[in-house]
């Protein structure tokens, strides 16, 4: 009881309570969670390698280890594709077992058992179909959401960071810093991002890693701004003047004193940073720009939808996915954005 | 966007590079002629048309004029002169409004039949070639067509004002000499084999027209031609209509008759194929070429096509469809042991991609003369036979002994068993799997990529590069950006990506390009492989100095052997025939045209009741 009245009391305690109070967000804080763990968890609900293999009596384990074809009697000495017929047969016959994750399909192994052209539409063994290349659509949203989510995460972490250090230097000091700095965000801010994409994409290998670089070198601007002026606001005031007078480091002053009260607006934004990287990763696959094949990417499933317009399952599916992550995270924003709300509190 | 096959477009006027991709320079050894005034010539002489006939075989005459085509093209169009190179000229502008010296005849490989130029004469040393020009034509302001405006035609085309393909495409013609009020004759720099055809091919433009307009200033002015059609009406990048000029001075020549029947001709312009494809169904246009397997297969069908309001058909051609094919760079070590590059082709499963990407509409391409007479079939015999003779020794022995069959596939199991020869050829030639990866006997792996420049390429890549990951070999495939990948074409910066090698019904001059050492070396060229190979540079001289159609025929299919069995390439597929979708309002001639592109097939047809 003691314990629950303290946390009650704090300010993080209060504002959890009153996040809680806003339903909807609160609903869509817990189903995105749910989400989100089972995505991290894609591997073992989608895959093409079986958990255990019982092959001649003794027990393998294709998921934590490679196995050679060879092994269970196939021709090749490389890694054995489960899912090939030939090698499928081996391993189910004769006293022989596998144990399949329930979506047998990983997000880059095209089905050998095809028989018709791709995109095929839903049938019982691709439940959504398959992409133009005869990969299992629900295996490629189930990894695209996870890349999505996780690259979302860490671009708004990037982001974010670099905006409250950028923002937190130009308040606190103010004068010829903030000048020079403003004026470097007006030059930063007027190059065309996507032209710079385009040029670096045809320079360098597209990879994820490259897309958040690229991503963050302009991601952080708009956070800035708020960031700064909470900073000119607060840095006159008696406290942090106080504090000066007492030979307290800037940079305490900054993080310490400064930043706590600065931090309203960060964290209001973090939802919709996220899903604004979200977009921003799934226009960038759309247009082709983006992750080089064959990551599994939302954006990707779009164009192809795009291109293939009698395949609904493509762009249905896609849309759908994308849809329902982006209103979760505008629902979980907002009510953030009310918990955080002097005039509310 | 092509699925199917893919060729750079490049907007050079249509007709022209249709001629160009048809017919090429070649140098022809000088033989003794007769100089002879003619109503058509030919590369080989023969002429299926005798002086005086009526019209083409594949022409009706049993067509009518009238009625309105409405066609549709992609991208837009900024200018009206398609002659140069900057901006971008509509569609139908060469064909409707422009005319040439002599008209290509559509049945034979080579022949052109006088169309401005009622009679062409060759000279006996083949070093010039006389046009007469027909006192009847006129361009569409009634003004007669003079030797002065080919005169001019030919110097504009030739100057730094033109597009630089006419530059070198002429460059064999000297000068042109006007003889008379009605006669001028074209001086060759050298003997050519093919040059007084190449001649025959010339636009001839309006000299005092140009004289008003400046030819290199991008203008929106309508041009003057002499053609069936004048431009009537235009919307700029959207669409635009050409109008039958009802003083056609051609309608009766034998070249014309039964051809451009429609009153109007109208592009309506799209940027998006797809869109296209929708907008062709509501009944925005009237005809289409289809080009995707996948559009024709799944878009194109419905209530419209049930009914008949739509018709499809698959038209068949005997153009040379050359090789398209997955090529190695031989410039790179990894592939220079011919047993890898056998290898690495037993692990591309035509059969399956044909089937789940291309709705089992293409043919797997035999030979690098697809869909033509100069296809190597069986074992050499005869001449050709003799040709590859002394070679023998230098030549993979299949060359004799085996036909070119390409790698058979269809089910899993037959590739398995293609796989299985596969690891054989690569261990024999060093290659062994450690630790699931394929590699040398310095643990070097076996890893190259793929290069792309469209993306509708990657869907294949993806099988492929399944089947090569079962051999232990790690492909990736990769999309760039069109500029830079001529960039890294020219300067044969890649491991393997997919080429077209174009044909034409004659192959000459451009051989050398494709496949001889020199090429090779040489940074731009289009032996894109790094074929250096004495034995194909020898074939290559014997097709260029090939003297007679047999000759010809005999070095082609021994090149073709030569090339297959060396494994240069992983082939392809190609199709045999144009997939048309066209409103069910037309009438058709009975017989169809050989050599052809789907324009030029409509030109023939006419409004239906």
């Amino acid at each position: 009881m003691l314990s629950r009245a303290k946390t009650k009391n704090t300010l993080l305690g209060r504002r959890w309570t009153k996040f809680k109070s806003n339903r909807r967000g609160y609903w869509s804080l817990i189903f995105f969670s749910i989400l989100f763990v089972l995505s991290l968890g894609a591997e073992i609900l989608s895959n093409d390698k079986p958990f255990l293999i019982i092959y001649n009596g003794s027990p393998y384990f294709p998921f934590i280890k490679d196995y050679a074809e060879t092994t269970f009697g196939g021709d090749f000495a490389t890694d054995a594709d489960y899912r090939d017929p030939f090698l499928l047969e081996k391993i189910t016959t004769q006293g022989n077992r596998a144990f399949f994750p329930p979506n047998p399909h990983s997000y880059a192994s095209i089905n050998p058992n095809l028989d018709v052209p791709v995109p095929s539409p839903p049938t019982r063994e691709n439940m959504l179909g398959t992409d133009d290349r005869g990969r299992d659509v629900l295996a490629r949203l189930l990894y695209g959401f996870r890349l999505s989510i996780l690259f979302g995460l860490l671009l708004t972490v990037v982001g974010t960071l670099l905006g409250i250090v950028a923002g937190a230097i130009q308040g606190y000091f103010g004068g010829r810093t903030d000048l020079f700095f403003q004026r470097f965000i007006e030059i930063w801010s007027s190059m065309p991002e996507l032209y710079l994409l385009i040029i670096f994409s045809s320079i360098f290998k597209p990879s994820l890693l490259l897309l958040l670089i690229l991503l963050s070198m302009f991601g952080w601007m708009g956070l800035s701004d708020y960031v700064r002026a909470e900073f000119l606001k607060s840095r006159n005031l008696d406290y942090v003047l106080a504090a000066k007078a007492m030979g307290v480091g800037n940079a305490t002053i900054m993080f310490r004193h400064l930043l706590p009260n600065g931090m309203t607006p960060v964290i209001t934004f973090l939802p919709f940073r996220m899903s604004g990287a979200i977009l921003a990763l799934t226009s960038l696959d759309f247009l082709g720009l983006g992750v080089p094949p064959p990551t599994p990417s939302l954006g990707e499933l779009l164009s192809q939808g795009k291109s293939n317009i009698d395949a609904w399952w493509l762009s249905l599916s896609a849309f759908i996915v994308l849809v329902a992550t982006l209103i979760l995270l505008i629902f979980i924003g907002e009510a953030l954005r009310e918990t955080f709300d002097p005039r509310k509190a | 966007m092509n699925t199917g096959r893919t060729f750079s477009v490049k907007k050079i006027p249509s007709l022209l590079s249709a001629a160009a991709s048809l017919f090429t320079l070649a140098i022809w050894t000088i033989f003794p002629a007769q100089s002879l005034a003619a109503h058509g010539i030919s590369i080989d002489g023969k002429l299926k048309y005798p002086p005086g006939f009526e019209q083409f075989a594949y022409t009706s005459a049993k067509a009518v004029k009238g009625g309105d085509l409405i066609l549709h093209s992609l991208g837009s169009f900024d200018k009206m002169n398609p002659y140069t190179l900057k901006g971008t000229a509509p569609d139908g502008l060469t064909d409707l409004v422009f005319e040439t010296l002599a008209s290509p005849s559509l049945d034979e490989p080579f022949a052109e039949y006088g169309l401005i130029a009622k009679d062409i004469e060759l000279a006996g040393d083949r070093m010039s070639v006389t046009f007469t020009l027909n006192e009847k034509a006129r361009f569409s302001d009634g003004a007669p067509v003079t030797p002065q405006d080919v005169q001019f035609s030919l110097e504009t085309l030739k100057s730094q004002e033109a597009h630089p393909f006419y530059a070198s495409y002429y460059q064999d013609i000297s000068h042109a000499e006007i003889l008379g009020p009605s006669q001028i004759r074209f001086h060759f720099a050298r003997p050519n084999r093919e040059i007084h055809m190449i001649a025959g091919q010339l636009p001839v433009l309006n000299k005092a027209f140009y004289q008003k307009h400046p030819f290199a200033e991008p203008d929106m002015t309508p041009p003057v031609g002499s053609g069936p059609y004048v431009v009537s009406d235009f919307k700029q990048g959207k669409s635009i209509t050409y109008k039958r000029n009802p003083d056609y001075w051609g309608n009766d020549l034998p070249s014309r008759r039964g051809m451009f029947n429609f009153d109007t001709v109208t592009f309506k312009f799209f940027k998006d194929q797809i869109v296209a494809v929708e907008a062709f169904k509501a009944g925005e246009f009237d005809f289409m070429h289809v080009n995707i397997a996948k559009q024709w297969a799944r878009d194109l069908q419905g209530p419209l096509f049930d009914s008949g309001k739509i018709i499809k058909d698959n038209v068949p051609h005997k153009n040379d469809q050359g090789m398209q094919a997955f090529i190695f760079n031989l410039r790179k070590p990894l592939f220079e042991d011919i047993r890898v590059r056998r290898a690495i082709g037993l692990a591309f499963d035509f059969e399956r991609t044909n089937k789940t990407l291309f709705f089992d509409q293409y043919t797997q391409t035999q030979s690098y003369f697809s869909n033509s007479q100069l296809a190597a079939t069986g074992l050499p015999q005869g001449l050709e036979l003799e040709m590859l003779e002394p070679f023998r020794s230098q030549v993979p022995a299949e060359v004799f002994t085996t036909p070119i069959t390409a790698v058979k596939t269809g089910s899993p199991q037959e590739l398995r068993d293609n796989l299985r020869i596969a690891i054989k050829l690569l261990s024999e030639a060093g290659w062994t799997i450690k630790d699931g990866k394929l590699a040398d006997k310095d643990g070097k792996t076996f890893e190259f990529e793929i290069l792309l420049s469209s993306s509708s390429f990657e869907r294949v890549m993806a099988d492929f590069s399944k089947n090569l990951e079962t051999l232990g070999i790690k492909a990736t495939y990769r999309t760039i950006d069109p500029a830079l990948y001529v960039r890294r074409m020219q300067n044969f910066d890649f491991d393997m990506t997919v080429e077209v090698f174009g044909q034409s019904q004659s192959p000459g001059n451009e051989q050398r390009d494709y496949w001889t050492s020199i090429a090779a070396d040489r940074n731009g060229s289009r032996n894109t492989i790094g074929i250096k190979n004495p034995v194909v540079d020898k074939l290559v001289d014997r097709i260029i100095y090939a003297t007679t159609q047999e000759e010809l025929t005999a070095a082609c299919k021994a090149l073709d052997r030569v090339l297959w069995h060396n494994y240069y390439v992983v082939p392809n597929w190609y199709l045999a025939t144009y997939r048309l979708a066209f409103r069910d309002k037309f009438a058709r001639p009975e017989t169809l045209p050989l050599y052809y592109a789907p324009f030029q097939l409509l030109m023939t047809w006419w409004k239906g009741n």
